[in-house]
């Protein structure tokens, strides 16, 4: 039997949060959600997840705050990591995206359906992730 | 003076003339007449001779009589032989009835009179040179532009007010022979320092703006050089033009903030709307009770999109100057009551203690209703904002004989002392990195000021960091 993807969301939006959690859970994964960063570090730093959903701008620990404490302090280079955000072109994405591996950048308002599809796609990995490819000179 | 003990006037000389021929003439006649009368007749001879002496003499004196006026001209003209800068105001006219005596008043009336013109031409020139130059210096000297005129080797030979002020030098009684570049430096940091170098050593620069520090607030110049050439078409001194942007560049990245802020905002509740109507049109086998959820949040999401595109029309009323309020006789208790339902769900949210305390008994006023309930939601939902979880919100109304306060106290963050007088700036939110986190347009109180006022009346602040703070709206009673 397939295990489900255990996913954390960070979202300190409860009204979105309440539905992705209804979304992903019908679905089919198992889902977790996290007010604000502190509590979703909390929460890495307890229990394994497969996949972080975490929201960019939320008090205390901001989302990349939350990568950097997942990647560097926890080591947990399995983890994949959804980023979605209000933010617009003040946001450097290709940075972020590289410096914490990011899988995917969703923007708000974001479809439901599209986040379920991509949760489902990712695939699962038990090692490390490769670190950026070579450059061919 | 030498020349004028030797000079002998035209008079003295016409009549000594006369006198020097006459006499030689008189001698030779008495001489031959003499010879002719074989020396007999010398009684005669006297009288022969007393006539024409007579006549001699009475001859000088005429000449000397009728050449009076000329001695008077010889001397007036004499006087500027001898000292070219003598004064023309000094000649007199003749008083005599000749043509010559006339011409030479003629003459001497249009030399006074221009004369005069010329005087008064000086005068008025000097007066206006003096005047302009004063004219200039002012206009120099309190110019809001930082200038200084420097040399060839950027050594400052002028500099006005400003200038000094921006180098932060008010005291100094003269930068004159400083070098530009040093003094300029020397105010700024290390790499903005290179960029003024590189400007001075580089003529196609002619404008810079230089952040002093990486903290904008400390100060943004608008650094210009002009190089007038001189005659020859060379570059001879440098005119340094320094202006302070910060505001600007303050309130322009305030805006900017601004733009970011209220796109965040109006994407939040469009996000929940979206997945809020997705899973309601997607997912087949929700509850009544469950879609009835769903359908108040987007209700209530709608709701708050649409407070927020008021906020901003009211904002973009008031960038345009163009807010007016209409009075009304409005009744206090049902205007705080409408604040009170509106905020105090927002209130329980942060699990914060809010009361509500209002005098027995609170006179109508006349008011624009609608606005001054946004004026005061602001303040509310601001003591909301920045207060954290289980703080406390008081919001108290009190009135006397001739005013009304509502004052909005808070247990909450704060303000610093240093961010107190820039509150309500428009676009303004403090560098606390507490504030940072909390969403806002930075207008909010801009616009509830515009409101007091457009009431006659006012907002005050109370506020210590850390410990909370009082809004005190107060409006007048007509």
């Amino acid at each position: 039997m397939i295990t489900s993807k255990k996913i954390l969301v960070a979202e300190d939006n409860t009204v979105l949060g309440d539905v992705i959690r209804f979304n992903l859970q019908r679905a089919g994964f198992d889902v977790t959600i996290a007010r604000d960063g502190e509590k979703a570090s909390d929460l890495l730093s307890e229990q394994p997840f497969d996949i972080l959903v975490t929201d960019y701008e939320m008090p205390g620990l901001n989302g990349e705050q939350l990568c950097e404490y997942a990647r560097k302090s926890l080591q947990l280079s399995a983890l994949k990591i959804v980023m979605c955000t209000a933010k617009g072109y003040e946001l450097n994405r290709e940075q972020l995206k590289a410096k914490f591996n990011i899988e995917w950048f969703l923007h708000k308002p974001f479809s439901m359906r599209d986040l379920t599809k991509l949760l489902e796609s990712l695939e699962l990995k038990s090692f490390a992730p490769t670190t950026t490819p070579l450059q061919v000179q | 003076m030498f020349a004028a003990q030797r000079y002998r006037s035209f008079t003295q000389r016409l009549s000594g003339q006369h006198l020097f021929f006459g006499l030689v003439g008189i001698v030779y006649f008495g001489a031959s007449v003499l010879f002719l009368s074989r020396w007999e007749s010398i009684p005669s001879l006297a009288t022969a001779l007393g006539v024409p002496l007579c006549m001699l003499l009475l001859g000088s004196f005429a000449i000397k009589k009728t050449s009076r006026w000329l001695d008077n001209l010889e001397r007036q003209l004499l006087r500027f032989a001898e000292n070219p800068n003598h004064s023309v105001l000094d000649l007199r006219p003749l008083p005599v009835r000749h043509p010559l005596a006339a011409g030479w008043n003629h003459l001497l009336a249009r030399v006074h009179e221009h004369s005069a013109w010329n005087g008064v031409e000086r005068r008025l020139s000097e007066a206006v040179h003096s005047q302009q130059a004063k004219r200039w210096e002012t206009a120099f000297q309190n110019l809001t532009d930082g200038i200084a005129i420097c040399d060839a080797e950027g050594k400052i030979l002028q500099f006005n007010r400003s200038f000094a002020t921006l180098l932060q030098r008010p005291d100094t009684t003269s930068l004159i022979g400083m070098d530009v570049i040093d003094l300029l430096s020397e105010q700024v940091e290390e790499a903005a320092a290179q960029r003024i170098l590189s400007m001075a050593n580089n003529q196609a620069t002619q404008v810079l703006e230089v952040q002093r520090t990486a903290d904008l607030t400390q100060g943004v110049w608008r650094l210009s050089r002009i190089l007038p050439t001189n005659e020859n078409g060379d570059p001879s001194d440098s005119i340094w033009t320094l202006r302070d942007v910060t505001q600007l560049k303050l309130a322009e990245a305030a805006r900017e903030q601004f733009v970011f802020t209220a796109t965040h905002e109006l994407r939040t509740p469009l996000a929940n709307i979206q997945a809020y109507s997705e899973t309601l049109a997607t997912v087949g086998e929700l509850s009544v009770e469950q879609q009835q959820n769903f359908y108040n949040t987007i209700n209530n999401e709608a709701n708050r999109l649409a407070r927020f595109v008021d906020e901003l029309l009211n904002i973009s009323q008031m960038e345009a100057g163009a807010i007016t309020i209409e009075k009304h006789e409005v009744q206090l208790d049902r205007l705080l009551n409408e604040i009170l339902e509106s905020q105090r769900p927002l209130a329980v949210e942060k699990k914060q203690v809010f009361n509500f305390s209002v005098a027995p008994k609170l006179p109508k006023i006349l008011a624009d209703k609608d606005k001054l309930v946004a004026a005061l939601s602001n303040l509310v939902s601001n003591a909301i904002k920045y207060t954290p979880e289980e703080g406390k919100v008081t919001v108290r109304v009190d009135s006397d004989a001739s005013r009304v306060l509502f004052m909005v106290e808070d247990s909450g963050i704060g303000i610093s002392p240093e961010d107190l007088p820039k509150l309500g700036g428009k676009f303004f939110r403090s560098k606390d990195a507490r504030v940072q986190d909390i969403v806002g347009s930075g207008l909010g109180l801009a616009f509830s000021q515009e409101i007091a006022r457009l009431h006659g009346g006012t907002i005050s602040i109370r506020s210590e960091l850390n410990q909370g703070s009082c809004f005190t709206l107060e409006i007048p009673l007509r």
